[in-house]
């Protein structure tokens, strides 16, 4: 019974302070205070649905290529997290030719402290078939967030979709 | 001495009582996560069946309609067990926003703290860059999928579940389907 009593209390204890923690994160504006330790969240999110026609038609490029890097990690409104690369372009089947063996900086939804779990981060030097627009501000973004990045998986030497939509061959596409 | 066993009784009674026949009972550690053949999938789910929640200021009453109607749906889908109460900040620390984000390419997202299965603190917020994508019927489904996330669904992949409410992409949606409702009704037991 004594246990269930000491149970109580600390189970109130801690959310107590779980919330005043995160109280002073809503009410100051900013995303951590400087003397707390950044908490890693997780996000569910619903992206729009794209048909294999429409990626290609509303991609500004369709390319093969690796990330390399990462140049930049950043929030923007507080909250909202993004992951710059630098992506080198081993192949252009849609879009100028010219960024072809050259590297191109790709920005993609989601960071080290919160990450998307439909559209994890791409892995450095691992293949991927991209579909990039330009965004309002002029960054490349993926079209569709998942629906426009397909990894390639050398097994089935086919491309991959995270709902299972796979191709051999970019230049086929419809 | 006796008066301290009977204050520690009494206050043991009323945490059982509490516990056992309260609305906001605490959701039970759920052993069978579903499956995408199965028509749900178990990720993690919030601490209670009734959320508070707030809006940040300044969120527009286009948003805030779209979000009462997705609870209002599924409330009434789910019998009027999960449910979602705007309250203030005082009292929770979940809420509800748009942001307009040109650079991000989600519709809406639920976003959260985690310890264990449990969701500890949530957030939902709506990409008002898509406004004028989607219908507000569209959007009230869109809110309700985020919602359905909080209460424990996570999304569907496989492309024969692509009718479902936690099906990964938006626009389709028509509302829990039988499964759906099966699969919270396993993860909170009732």
């Amino acid at each position: 019974m004594l246990v269930s009593v000491i149970a109580v209390y600390f189970s109130y204890s801690s959310s107590h302070s779980l919330k005043k923690s995160n109280s002073n994160e809503v009410v100051s504006g900013e995303s951590y205070s400087s003397t707390v330790e950044p908490e890693k969240v997780y996000s569910e999110a619903t992206f729009p649905n794209y048909s294999l026609k429409e990626l290609k038609d509303k991609a500004l490029f369709i390319v093969k290529g690796v990330p390399v890097q990462v140049t930049d990690e950043y929030m923007v409104e507080g909250d909202i997290p993004f992951t710059e690369y630098e992506f080198k372009v081993d192949k252009v089947y849609k879009g100028d030719k010219a960024i072809q063996s050259t590297a191109i900086k790709v920005l993609q939804d989601g960071n080290e402290l919160n990450e998307f779990i439909d559209h994890p981060l791409m892995e450095l030097n691992k293949e991927y078939l991209l579909f990039l627009k330009k965004s309002s501000d002029g960054h490349l973004i993926m079209v569709g967030g998942p629906n426009g990045k397909f990894t390639y998986n050398s097994k089935s030497n086919k491309y991959e979709s995270l709902n299972g939509i796979t191709f051999d061959d970019p230049s086929q596409l419809p | 001495m006796l008066s301290k066993f009977i204050a520690l009784t009494g206050i043991v009674c009323f945490v059982l009582f509490f516990t056992i026949f309260s609305s906001t009972t605490y959701a039970h550690t759920v052993s069978n996560n579903g499956s995408e053949s199965e028509g749900w999938v178990h990720g993690t789910h919030a601490t209670s069946k009734t959320q508070k929640y707030f809006y940040v200021v300044g969120t527009e009453q286009f948003w805030r309609d779209r979000f009462n109607n997705g609870a209002s749906y599924t409330s009434s889908e789910t019998g009027n067990q999960l449910k979602m109460v705007n309250d203030s900040a005082i009292n929770t620390n979940n809420y509800v926003e748009a942001q307009n984000v040109s650079n991000a390419t989600w519709v809406a997202r639920t976003v959260y703290n985690t310890s264990g299965q449990h969701k500890t603190t949530w957030w939902i917020q709506f990409n008002s860059a898509y406004k004028n994508e989607y219908s507000n019927s569209q959007w009230d489904r869109i809110a309700q999928h985020e919602i359905t996330h909080v209460f424990g669904l996570k999304d569907l992949y496989e492309n024969y579940n692509d009718y479902r409410l936690m099906w990964w992409q938006a626009g389709n949606y028509t509302g829990l389907t039988t499964a759906e409702k099966n699969g919270l009704k396993y993860i909170w037991g009732y």
